[in-house]
């Protein structure tokens, strides 16, 4: 009778660590469960809503002109999407050779003017490529009249 | 025995168990399953955002217009009108206009075919010097002048020259079975509303061995009457007289520059009937 006593109270015992192994292996789990999701779903959100960033950027080339005076090229990059944007100048000569303007601000709904000093004679055509730091890129040939 | 020693651990057992099984649903519930909704919103966001920006896109592309840049006055440096006219099915928001560098913000919406006349723009044009004039669409686009850059030189606005050319077919024999001469007349009217006033009084045209041609110069747009005569000679029974064989105020008759033609043209193919007919 004495012995089944004590064995019952080891029971009891042994049921309360496992019951708080248990709780305490579980909430470490449960927490490290939780902060992880957080951390993936935060981060797919997040890499998700710059997809969107990169595919709702939308801007152009909208005029080209070359003031001889001087001796600039005015690009006006219109951004007429819902993003403001940043962006690369790049200007390619008849020769080969480059200029560029880096880390232009394009306001959305706004046109941003971009000065690039050099000299053109008339006739002479370049190229211009105007790169967002979302990776995409709109071209334009332009002739001096 | 083992039956026994089961039958008593079973229960105490049970409890840890069961609560590890919790543990997991509400890990599931809390964690888990928040995560993918989380993830799945954000996806449905992404898929929401192509189909705007590809209608977007596709409005952009399906857009059209027709930008007609003309002298408010011809002698006048001082302004330009600008006429836009909606091509396409949807609203048009106009948002800039361009004269060579100079912006002039625009907040103009043109309804699906219809025009607008834009404000006249004062430029203090100077003589030797180009205006390349456009305009630009909140969708994006910009749409160059249909006429070209404007020049203005000692002369005022150079622009495209209005006219009539009135072409005489060659000599057939018909026409001299009805005694046609070689003697034509053209008279031509400006119409203005119910007026009609008198642009050229009868201007003879005298008609060569083959088909004549004659250009007639004006001065401005507008609807013209043009009235092309044909001498016609004495013979048995018929005094001589002058024979109409062009009398028309149709939309034939009409410059409608810049956004149509400067140019009218009376190509005078008489009809099978006239052969026929007495004069």
């Amino acid at each position: 009778m004495r012995f089944k006593k004590r064995r019952a109270e080891a029971n009891v015992v042994t049921t309360v660590i496992l019951t708080a192994v248990v709780l305490t292996i579980g909430c470490t789990i449960w927490s490290y469960a939780q902060s992880a999701t957080t951390v993936i779903a935060d981060n797919y959100v997040k890499g998700t809503l710059s997809l969107i960033d990169d595919i709702i950027e939308r801007f152009t080339i909208e005029r080209v002109f070359y003031l001889s005076s001087a001796q600039s090229l005015h690009v006006y990059v219109n951004n007429y999407g819902s993003v403001d944007t940043t962006v690369d100048l790049l200007v390619t000569l008849q020769d080969g050779s480059c200029l560029s303007v880096s880390g232009t601000n394009v306001l959305k709904s706004q046109v941003t003017c971009i000065p690039v000093s050099m000299t053109l004679s008339s006739g002479t055509a370049v190229g211009i490529k105007v790169h967002s730091r979302r990776g995409n890129d709109v071209y334009v040939n332009y002739v001096v009249p | 025995m083992y039956m026994s020693t089961m039958w008593y651990h079973s229960p105490r057992r049970g409890t840890s168990t069961i609560m590890g099984v919790l543990i997991m649903i509400g890990i599931l519930f809390t964690a888990v399953i928040p995560m993918f909704l989380m993830m799945n919103q954000a996806d449905v966001l992404l898929e929401q955002k192509k189909l705007t920006i590809k209608r977007v896109d596709d409005e952009k592309s399906n857009e059209q217009a027709e930008v007609w840049v003309y002298p408010t006055d011809v002698d006048s440096p001082e302004s330009v009108t600008v006429l836009v006219k909606n091509t396409c099915g949807m609203p048009i928001h106009l948002i800039r206009a361009w004269f060579n560098e100079t912006i002039f913000p625009l907040d103009t919406m043109v309804q699906p075919m219809s025009n607008v006349i834009l404000p006249p723009f004062t430029v203090k044009a100077h003589v030797g010097n180009y205006y390349d004039i456009c305009v630009s669409t909140e969708r994006g686009n910009i749409y160059e002048s249909k006429t070209g850059p404007l020049y203005y030189n000692i002369d005022g606005w150079v622009i495209e020259s209005f006219g009539i050319t009135v072409i005489i077919p060659f000599r057939e024999d018909w026409m001299v079975n009805k005694h046609w001469s070689s003697n034509f007349e053209v008279t031509i009217w400006k119409v203005e509303g119910t007026d009609q006033v008198l642009v050229y009084p009868p201007t003879e045209i005298i008609r060569a061995i083959s088909a004549s041609e004659r250009f007639l110069p004006l001065r401005e747009a507008g609807q013209y009457r043009i009235l092309v005569q044909v001498w016609v000679n004495q013979y048995t029974g018929h005094p001589a007289h002058w024979h109409t064989i062009w009398d028309k105020t149709d939309e034939t008759s009409l410059i409608s520059w810049p956004d149509g033609s400067s140019l009218i043209t009376v190509p005078i193919v008489t009809p099978l009937s006239e052969h026929n007919h007495s004069c």
